[in-house]
């Protein structure tokens, strides 16, 4: 399963654990912070599912968390970028 | 079926359900949540009248947030300024995941911001309102570290117990024998349920020596201790006010039971505040939540009296914003910085505390502008003199 796919299979099964719906199509740039679909748990549970990601622990006070994990594409970059920054 | 939610001001018949919905966070006894909460906002000496935010799913209460008084200063010339923070908040379990947390702080922002006020400040949210509120505005100052003193024989338990959780029949071997020794070690220590008890015997039994400096109080006494903080010279950091007016009130906290070491010659040189939890008093442990005084040697012996009388099974203290000297004392007698992760995703997964102060501006177009008060960065950790006292989880 790609890094891509576990992300929107952890999105889906937190949206539906909190009855939450997206009206119209889900796609990777639906908000999911900007847009009330996770709450603060949700959240908290997304940061330990990027950190399993990239390995490393994050320090989310650093991160504009609403421009940079706003979206799955969002997410991806940010794995991406860290991962490239990271390299040894 | 959707449901519909109002967030409403605290009105005085809301406070039956308050108290009753608290049972999920402040103690399962309605009287003494009630009695909390009486303290707490309605008495709090820097704001008139409590200001609690209460959200109603079809007029039942099914949660809150309050924002308490709190007076700070900054500056030599010790500038004050009121700056509420957050506090309680809390859902109903059914209600959870469903934005009442942004609907509850974002109300009272707004409702802050017509009472006229710049900044808010939180020091004691969990993990979950901690990230919640870094995506709306809310800026963390950094993580706050802990040290923690255990006795010796603590510390070896511990490593023991480590080691032996990693080997599957040794680790089931331990727990039966630890669950004996347990048992005679309950036996033999007394009312393990009240963790001031060798502290009270120790210190009424040091107390009538000739030369004791150190006594045991179980009030406060606010005029001395004031006097005390006026008189020692301040370096200018962010910290709360400390007046007659704040430790009179502010050890009246029902949920907590507090000890105070004094040193007195003619006057109060030092204390030394210790504090736990009504509620598991067992659980929470005992905590050094103010710590003063007019000299090294006067903060040492009050250290020493409290690790030495106390024998406590565990004693922490915020030791970030400590002054080199304190910290130095801390390190002499035992304590180690307690290993909390840094990273807010570490600790949900290892189910750890990880105390912050987290700022906010009230209005929204002052979130992207720097954050600075009498020009000092509010950000800034170094710019900040931090006690456990300050927070309402204390």
């Amino acid at each position: 399963m790609s890094v891509r796919d576990r992300l929107v299979a952890f999105v889906k099964e937190k949206m539906e654990e909190s009855g939450r719906e997206w009206k119209g199509e889900f796609t990777d740039d639906t908000p999911l912070l900007k847009s009330g679909l996770f709450d603060s748990l949700n959240l908290l549970e997304l940061a330990s599912c990027i950190e399993a990601e990239i390995d490393s622990q994050i320090d989310v006070v650093s991160i504009d968390l609403v421009e940079e994990w706003d979206t799955i594409t969002d997410i991806l970059r940010f794995i991406e970028e860290y991962r490239g920054n990271n390299r040894g | 079926m959707e449901r519909k939610y109002e967030i409403v001001e605290h009105r005085a018949e809301l406070r039956d359900a308050l108290v009753r919905v608290q049972r999920q966070f402040w103690s399962p006894d309605v009287a003494l949540n009630t009695a909390y909460l009486e303290w707490k906002y309605d008495r709090n000496p820097y704001l008139d009248g409590p200001v609690i935010y209460v959200a109603l799913c079809d007029g039942e209460v099914v949660g809150m947030r309050g924002m308490y008084g709190a007076k700070w200063e900054i500056g030599r010339g010790a500038q004050t300024f009121l700056g509420p923070c957050a506090g309680d908040l809390v859902i109903a379990p059914e209600h959870r995941n469903r934005g009442l947390f942004t609907m509850l702080t974002m109300a009272a922002l707004n409702d802050l911001t017509k009472r006229g006020y710049t900044y808010v400040f939180n020091l004691s949210a969990g993990l979950a309102t901690q990230f919640g509120s870094l995506t709306i505005g809310w800026r963390s100052v950094g993580p706050v570290q802990t040290a923690r003193w255990q006795p010796r024989q603590s510390t070896i338990c511990t490593g023991v117990r480590s080691y032996a959780s990693r080997l599957p029949f040794l680790s089931s071997a331990y727990r039966r024998v630890r669950r004996y020794a347990n048992r005679l070690l309950l036996l033999s220590s007394g009312d393990k349920r009240h963790p001031f008890s060798s502290l009270d015997s120790n210190g009424a039994r040091h107390c009538r020596e000739a030369t004791a400096h150190v006594t045991i109080e179980q009030t406060p006494r606010p005029d001395a201790m004031a006097e005390l903080v006026a008189r020692i010279p301040r370096d200018g950091r962010i910290r709360h006010v400390r007046d007659q007016q704040y430790f009179a009130w502010r050890f009246q906290n029902p949920l907590a039971v507090y000890r105070f070491l004094l040193w007195e010659d003619a006057r109060l040189e030092g204390y030394l505040v210790l504090r736990t939890s009504v509620v598991n008093p067992d659980r929470v442990g005992v905590s050094i939540v103010d710590w003063e005084a007019s000299n090294a040697q006067v903060r040492a012996e009050l250290l020493e009296a409290a690790v030495e009388w106390g024998n406590f099974a565990d004693l922490t203290i915020w030791s970030s914003t400590l002054p080199v000297e304190a910290k130095t004392l801390l390190q002499n007698s035992g304590f180690q910085p307690l290993d909390e992760p840094q990273s807010i995703g570490r600790a949900y997964r290892e189910g750890a505390s990880r105390p912050t102060v987290l700022i906010r501006p009230v209005r929204d177009e002052m979130v992207k502008t720097d954050w600075v008060l009498a020009g000092r960065g509010l950000l800034d950790l170094g710019n900040w003199d931090l006690r456990m006292i300050y927070s309402d989880n204390y």
